[in-house]
């Protein structure tokens, strides 16, 4: 599994669109939906790019309301796509945004959302086996 | 020759920029060492910081107002002189909200500061702000700043032959140096 962090409209995806040049998005702003990941495994041996966890993330929170609960949620279907990888040899790209490094929000819905999607990018950092951080338009890797 | 700086708020890069331009004009033997201010002294409280900015940057520097029109003013400079812009997130504030400027104005004026700096080989020195790795905007106005913002760095940058990060006041090396 590859992660790609970075911040609003730092070049995530033109550096995916680089490095992987033929693939399979899943992706929240188009409205998927992030269940529906295993399907998007069509062609065989095509990576699939999967983007826009914070979307999932707000509407999870949104429905779950619990913190651990939508943690949890999350870091099983990271361990899924982790597992998936290895036992399919197709390669999974997580695009994740960096979104914690403003002031803190003032609603409490707002921190929730952005503290959740902090654990939950450190967990796919983890289970990553490189780590691309983009910073307006550049990139270097972190692992 | 370009050099981009960027970071957080309060992060250092100003003074870091400050002291990479000077260091840059000592060495150089042709030219003069300019700060392009893009702040708009809008009250008394910001007067009184412009004027402390301009006496701690001490009597080498010669500073220019300039928040809105920049590229004119590079070209009548002496060649091969030391220039500072700082900062782009303000200069892009007064273009859009100020100077009600679209894109289109923005972008070829950023690009004119590039090709002066060609033209009259300047050594540039431009100072921005990471304002994209917090909350998602909320508004499409705010979304549409930060957007412009990223398009104006990526511009630079691509011209750029010495780009920093500065983080607690140190400087991340992304290029040249």
């Amino acid at each position: 599994m590859q992660l790609v962090v970075g911040g609003a409209y730092s070049g995530k995806r033109k550096f995916v669109n680089r490095e992987f040049p033929d693939c399979q998005w899943l992706s929240a702003y188009e409205n998927q939906s992030l269940d529906q990941w295993k399907l998007k495994f069509k062609t065989a041996g095509l990576p699939v790019v999967i983007e826009g966890w914070e979307v999932w993330i707000r509407e999870e929170r949104e429905k779950a309301g619990e913190l651990e609960s939508v943690r949890n949620h999350f870091e099983s279907i990271l361990s899924d796509m982790h597992q998936f990888e290895k036992q399919t040899c197709q390669p999974i790209i997580l695009i994740m945004l960096e979104m914690g490094r403003g002031v803190v929000p003032m609603a409490k819905g707002d921190r929730a959302w952005r503290d959740l999607s902090g654990w939950i990018l450190q967990a796919a950092a983890d289970k990553a086996e490189s780590v691309h951080y983009c910073w307006h338009g550049l990139s270097r890797k972190l692992k | 020759m370009i050099t981009f700086i960027s970071g957080g708020a309060r992060s250092g890069k100003s003074s870091f920029a400050e002291k990479l331009a000077q260091d840059n004009y000592h060495r150089q033997k042709g030219g003069n060492l300019y700060y392009i201010a893009t702040s708009l002294p809008s009250d008394e409280e910001m007067e009184d910081r412009i004027a402390r900015h301009r006496n701690d940057r001490g009597e080498e520097w010669q500073t220019i107002e300039a928040p809105i029109h920049i590229k004119d003013g590079l070209l009548d400079l002496q060649k091969e002189s030391t220039v500072l812009i700082d900062c782009l997130t303000v200069w892009l504030g007064n273009r859009l909200y100020i100077d009600k400027a679209d894109w289109e104005d923005i972008s070829q004026e950023v690009g004119g500061w590039l090709q002066a700096a060609r033209a009259r080989q300047l050594n540039l020195y431009l100072v921005s702000n990471d304002i994209n790795e917090g909350m998602p905007a909320r508004t499409r106005s705010v979304a549409s700043y930060i957007y412009m913002l990223e398009k104006l760095h990526q511009l630079i940058i691509s011209s750029s032959k010495e780009i920093y990060q500065v983080i607690a006041g140190l400087p991340v090396k992304w290029k040249g140096g």
